[in-house]
C-alpha cells in the first residue's frame, strides 16, 4: 500500500529538480507506475481478498496515530479512478502548462499521493492530513497556473476549503474525545456511546465540510469559479478526484454515526436531490462551456450524495461507481473544453462551432464523455445509475428516482450543445494548431477506454 | 496553609550540581567577553555555537539518561532544579540561541556586541528554564531583558525608540514581579516553588506574576509594546525577541503557574481563559491591516501566544505538553520567517508591496517564507499543524469546545493576512531583480525549514519529550 502513496511522493521531489522536459517524463512515468500498482491491487483484491491489502506502522506514538493504509471495496474503486485520472492529466500536462514546470510537477504528484492516501487511510488523522495538503496544493495550482481571473477564484476556493477543513478538524477531535481513537474501524462501533446531542453536533461539524467539498447546494459557490479559472489539468483533478473527497467522507460519516444518519436521511436526501436538480438547471442557464460542465458535476455529485443517503449497500456501491464514472467522464470533458479554449480562444457556447471539422477525434471524444455522464449502457455511468437508483428506491420508494430527472435534463441539454457547437459550422475560424495534440488524444483514449472497460466489466470490483 | 514542598528534594540533590551549572554559565559569558576584547568575531561565533550546541546536547542526553544518576526530579524545592521540563527547554534554547548567533553574524564589531549580550541572554534563559524558585525567575528574566535592550540600543539611531520602550516596559514588569514575590513570600514563607495551594495573598501574587510575565510573553493586555518594538528593532534582534525572549516568558509563566502555585492555578483558569481569547483576537484582527511585514509578524506572534495559552488554560498534562510543543514549533517558524525578513531588510524591502514577485527574484526565500506562513496557519506536514492539533484537541478533550471553536475562527481570520504575503510573493513581477542571500541567513533559513518540516512529518519523539516535560511539573 505504501508504494501507491510513496511513488508519487518520490516523483514530486524528483520533478522539483528536473527541467521542463524531465518533469513531463517523470509525471508520465510515475503516474503510469502508480496506475499499474493500482490495477495490480484490483487483481490482488480479486485473487487474495481485499482485507489482506493493508499496512500499518506506528507513526506518532504519543497520539496513538498509526501510518495505517488499507482498502475497502469502495476505496479501491476510487483509488483506481484517481490513478487513471492522474495518468491522463499527466499525459495532457505538456499541452496545457507552459510555465514553472518543476513546481507544477511537484504540486501535481503531491496531489496524487495525497488523494490516494486519503482514500486509503484507515484513520481520520491521516485522512485530515491528506485532505488539507491536497487542498493547499490545489490552491497553488489554481493560483499560479490558472486563467485570467485566477486569483479571485483561488482565494474563493481557499476560503471555502479553510472553513471546511477547520470544521472537519473539530469534528474529528470530537470523535476522538468520545472514543479515544482515530481508527475508522474503531469509530464505526463507538457512535452509539455518545449522547444524542453530541452525536448531532459531531455529525453537523463533519457534514458541512463534506457538503462544501462535494459540493452540494447551498455551499457550492466556489466550484464554478474554481473550474473556470483552473488550468485544464487542474480542473480534471479537481472535478475528477477532489470532489470525491466529499462523497467518500459522507460515506464514512454515515457509517460512523448511523443513528443520526438514519434519523435525518430523508431530509438529507431531499437536500441532495434539490442540489442535483439545481445543478442541472444552472447548467442549462450558463453560457460558458466550462461553467456548464462544472454545474453538471454539481448535479452528478448531488445524485451521488443522494445514493449515499439511502444508507444501503446498493446506494453506497452505486454512488461509488457513479463517482468512478463521473471522475473519468468529467475529466475527459474538462480536458477537451480546455483544449477548445486554447484552440479557438473562446468557451462561450454560442461562439463555438465547427469542432467536428477541425478534429473528428476531439468531437467524438466529447460526445462519448457526454454519453458517459448521462449513463448510457456500456459506459460505467450506467452501472452506477442502476445500482444507485435500486438502492434509492429501496429506501425512499418511488420518489427515490426523482433525481434521475437531473441526469436527463443535463443529457438533453448537452446534446443540444453538441449539435450547436460541435457539428454546426457557423464561421471559418483560426485555430491555434492544425491537429489535435497527440498526448491529449492519448489521454482521451485512456479515459474513454476505462469508461467502457468499467462499464462492461463491473465484476472487476466484485459487483 | 498547605506546603507541597518536599524537603527530601534538597537532600538527594547535591548542591554542587547547581554550583557547576552556574559556573558553566559564567564560563560562557567570560569567554565571550575575552573574545570580544580580542576582536575575533569568527572565533566568537565558533565558540558560541560550540558551547550552545554542547549544552543543548548535554540537556538532551540528561533528559534521556539523567534519571539513572538521580539528576532529574520534579520542578521546585531548590534554587536550581533539573527536571525534564528544564532540560527540554535547555535543549531548545541551546539550539535557538545557536541559530540566532548564526543569523546575526557579520565580521564586524556590531556582531561581537550582539554575541556578547546574547551570551548574557543565554545565561538568563538557563536560569529561567532551570528555576526552582522565584529568585531564579526574576534574576533570569532581568538578565534576559536588559542585554536585549542593549542589543537594541547598539542597533543605531533607528532602534533607540524600541530599546527605550522595551526598557520601560520591562522595568514595570520586573517591579510587579518583585511585588508578586513579596505576596508569595508572605503566604508561603519561602521563595521556592512549593505548589502552594490557597489564600488571598497567593491569588494576588499569581495575578501580579501573570501580569509581569505577560509582558514578556506578549499576552493581552500587556502586549501593547510588542508591535512597536518588533518593528523598530533590526530583524535579527526581532528574531531574538520573538523566538527566544517571548518563549522564556512562557517558560517562566508555566513554571510559576504550575510549580509555584499548584492548586491556585484553578482559580486563575477563568482569567487565563478570557485572556487567551482576547490575545488571539487582538493579534489577528490588528494584523489584518498591517502593511509592514515585521509589524504583521509581530501581531501574528501575539495571536500565536493566544494559542499557546489555550494549552495552559486546560491545566492538564496533555494541554501543557501541547503548549510546550507549540512553543518549540513557533520558535523555529518565527525564526525562519525572520531570517527571510532580515534578508529582505538588508535589501531595503520592508513593506508587503516589496515582497511582490519575490519568487522570481529569489526562489529559496519565497519557498521558506511560504512554508513558515503555512506553518503559522497550521497546515499539515509543518510543525504548526501538530502544535495546533495538540492545542485545539486539548481544549476539545477538556470540555472547552467553545475555546477550540474560537481558536479556529481566529485561524480562519489569520489565513487572510498570511495569504496576503504568500500571494504577493508568487505574483508575477516585470522587473526581475535577483537578490543574493548571505550564507549565514541561508543556513538559518534552511535549518528552520528542515526542523519545521521534520517536526511536522515525524513529531512523535518531540511530543514524547514535551509530555515528559509537562509530567515533571506534577500538575
Amino acid at each position: 500500500m505504501y508504494i501507491l502513496v510513496g511513488l508519487p511522493i518520490i516523483g514530486a521531489f524528483l520533478s522539483l529538480a528536473a527541467g521542463r522536459k524531465g518533469t513531463l517524463m517523470l509525471l508520465k512515468a510515475f503516474s503510469l507506475a502508480t496506475l499499474a500498482v493500482a490495477l495490480y491491487a484490483i487483481y490482488a483484491a480479486n485473487e487474495y481478498g481485499i482485507a489482506g491489502i493493508g499496512s500499518s506502522v506506528a507513526y506518532i506514538l504519543p497520539l496513538g496515530v498509526n501510518l495505517a493504509l488499507g482498502l475497502s471495496g469502495i476505496s479501491l474503486i476510487l483509488i483506481v479512478m484517481t490513478s487513471i485520472v492522474f495518468f491522463a492529466a499527466a499525459l495532457a500536462s505538456g499541452y496545457f502548462i507552459d510555465k514553472s514546470m518543476g513546481l507544477y510537477g511537484f504540486l501535481f504528484m503531491l496531489m496524487e499521493a495525497t488523494t490516494i492516501g486519503l482514500f486509503a487511510s484507515s484513520n481520520l488523522f491521516l485522512f485530515f492530513v491528506f485532505w488539507e495538503v491536497s487542498e493547499v496544493a490545489m490552491f497553488f495550482v489554481i493560483y499560479i497556473y490558472g486563467g485570467m481571473d485566477r486569483r479571485r477564484a483561488a482565494v474563493k476556493f481557499l476560503v471555502y476549503s479553510v472553513v471546511a477543513s477547520m470544521l472537519l478538524l473539530i469534528g474529528i477531535m470530537l470523535l476522538y474525545r468520545s472514543s479515544g481513537s482515530f481508527d475508522i474501524s474503531v469509530l464505526q462501533g463507538t457512535g452509539y456511546t455518545m449522547s444524542h446531542g453530541m452525536q448531532l453536533l459531531t455529525f453537523a461539524m463533519l457534514l458541512i465540510p463534506f457538503i462544501i467539498k462535494a459540493p452540494v447546494f447551498p455551499l457550492h459557490a466556489w466550484l464554478p469559479d474554481a473550474h473556470t479559472e483552473a488550468p485544464a489539468t487542474g480542473s480534471m483533478v479537481l472535478a475528477g478526484v477532489l470532489l470525491k473527497f466529499g462523497g467518500y467522507g459522507m460515506l464514512l460519516l454515515f457509517s460512523i454515526l448511523p443513528e443520526i444518519a438514519k434519523e435525518y436521511s430523508v431530509y438529507l436526501a431531499a437536500l441532495f436531490a434539490i442540489s442535483a436538480i439545481y445543478g442541472a438547471m444552472n447548467a442549462i442557464k450558463v453560457p460558458h462551456l466550462k461553467r456548464m460542465i462544472a454545474y453538471t458535476s454539481i448535479a452528478d455529485m448531488g445524485i451521488v450524495a443522494f445514493g449515499l443517503a439511502a444508507l444501503n449497500s446498493y446506494g453506497n456501491f452505486g454512488a461509488a461507481y457513479i463517482m468512478l464514472s463521473h471522475g473519468l467522464a468529467i475529466s475527459l470533458l474538462f480536458m477537451l473544453a480546455g483544449m477548445f479554449d486554447k484552440e479557438f480562444g473562446t468557451l462561450v457556447i454560442k461562439n463555438l462551432g465547427g469542432i467536428a471539422e477541425w478534429s473528428g477525434a476531439a468531437a467524438y471524444s466529447f460526445i462519448i464523455g457526454i454519453l458517459a455522464t448521462i449513463g448510457i449502457p456500456l459506459t460505467s455511468g450506467f452501472i452506477g445509475d442502476i445500482l444507485l437508483f435500486i438502492g434509492a428506491s429501496g429506501a425512499f420508494g418511488i420518489v427515490g428516482i426523482v433525481p434521475l430527472a437531473a441526469s436527463i435534463i443535463v443529457g438533453a441539454y448537452l446534446f443540444w450543445i453538441v449539435e450547436r457547437s460541435i457539428f454546426r459550422n457557423n464561421m471559418k475560424r483560426e485555430t491555434y494548431s492544425e491537429y489535435i495534440d497527440t498526448y491529449v488524444l492519448a489521454a482521451a483514449i485512456v479515459l474513454i477506454a476505462s469508461l467502457v472497460a468499467f462499464g462492461v466489466l463491473p465484476s472487476l470490483f466484485g459487483l | 496553609m498547605v506546603f507541597g514542598f518536599n524537603p527530601s528534594y534538597a537532600a538527594v540533590f547535591p548542591s554542587y550540581y547547581a554550583d557547576a551549572f552556574i559556573a558553566i554559565l559564567g564560563i560562557i559569558v567570560f569567554a565571550n567577553l575575552a573574545l570580544f576584547l580580542a576582536k575575533k568575531p569568527k572565533v566568537q561565533l565558533a565558540a558560541n555555537s560550540f558551547m550552545f550546541l554542547v549544552l543543548a546536547a548535554a540537556c538532551f542526553a540528561l533528559s534521556k539518561y539523567g534519571s539513572a544518576i538521580g539528576l532529574i526530579m520534579p520542578s521546585g524545592g531548590t534554587l536550581i532544579s533539573f527536571s525534564s521540563f528544564s532540560l527540554f527547554f535547555g535543549m531548545l534554547f541551546g539550539i535557538g540561541m545557536f541559530l540566532i548567533n548564526v543569523l546575526a553574524f557579520s565580521k564586524t564589531e556590531a556582531y561581537q556586541r550582539f554575541s556578547l549580550f546574547s551570551s548574557l541572554v543565554f545565561t538568563g534563559l538557563y536560569l529561567v528554564s532551570f528555576a526552582g524558585s522565584f529568585i531564579s525567575i526574576i534574576i533570569g528574566m532581568e538578565i534576559i531583558t536588559l542585554p536585549t535592550v542593549l542589543i537594541l540600543l547598539s542597533g543605531g539611531y533607528k532602534t533607540i525608540e524600541a530599546a527605550v520602550k522595551l526598557f520601560i516596559m520591562s522595568a514595570i514588569a520586573a517591579s510587579s514581579l518583585a511585588f508578586g514575590i513579596v505576596f508569595y513570600y508572605g503566604a508561603a514563607n519561602t521563595v521556592l516553588f512549593t505548589q502552594a495551594s490557597e489564600g488571598v495573598f497567593l491569588a494576588g501574587a499569581a495575578i501580579l506574576a501573570i501580569a509581569a510575565l505577560g509582558f514578556e510573553s506578549s499576552i493581552f493586555p500587556f502586549n501593547l509594546w510588542v508591535p512597536d518594538v518588533y518593528e523598530g528593532a533590526r530583524a535579527d534582534a526581532t528574531a531574538l525577541l520573538g523566538s527566544i525572549n517571548k518563549k522564556a516568558g512562557f517558560v517562566a509563566l508555566i513554571l510559576v503557574l504550575f510549580a509555584a502555585f499548584g492548586a491556585q492555578e484553578a482559580q486563575m483558569t477563568p482569567i487565563l481563559y478570557i485572556i487567551s481569547i482576547l490575545t488571539m483576537f487582538y493579534g489577528n484582527i490588528l494584523a489584518l491591516s498591517q502593511k509592514n511585514v515585521k509589524r504583521m509578524l509581530a501581531y501574528s506572534s501575539i495571536s500565536q501566544a493566544g494559542y499557546i495559552l489555550i494549552g495552559i488554560v486546560t491545566a492538564t498534562g496533555y494541554g501543557i505538553a501541547a503548549s510546550i510543543f507549540q512553543i518549540a514549533a513557533h520558535m523555529f517558524m518565527f525564526m525562519g520567517a525572520m531570517a527571510i525578513v532580515y534578508f529582505m531588510e538588508k535589501n531595503n524591502n520592508e513593506e508587503v508591496d516589496n515582497y511582490v514577485g519575490l519568487y522570481h527574484s529569489n526562489k529559496f526565500a519565497a519557498i521558506v517564507l511560504t512554508i513558515m506562513m503555512l506553518g503559522f496557519i497550521g497546515t499539515p506536514l509543518t510543525a504548526g499543524f501538530i502544535g495546533k492539533f495538540l492545542i485545539f484537541s486539548s481544549a476539545v478533550y477538556n470540555n472547552m469546545v467553545l475555546l477550540a471553536v474560537i481558536a479556529i475562527i481566529n485561524t480562519i481570520i489569520s489565513v487572510y493576512y498570511y495569504l496576503k504575503i504568500m500571494l504577493a510573493m508568487f505574483a508575477s513581477k516585470e522587473t526581475k531583480r535577483k537578490y543574493k542571500m548571505d550564507l549565514n541567513i541561508t543556513a538559518v533559513a534552511a535549518a528552520c525549514l528542515i526542523i519545521v518540516v521534520i517536526l511536522g512529518v515525524y513529531p512523535g519523539p518531540v511530543i514524547s519529550m514535551a509530555s515528559a516535560a509537562a509530567a515533571s511539573l506534577h500538575i
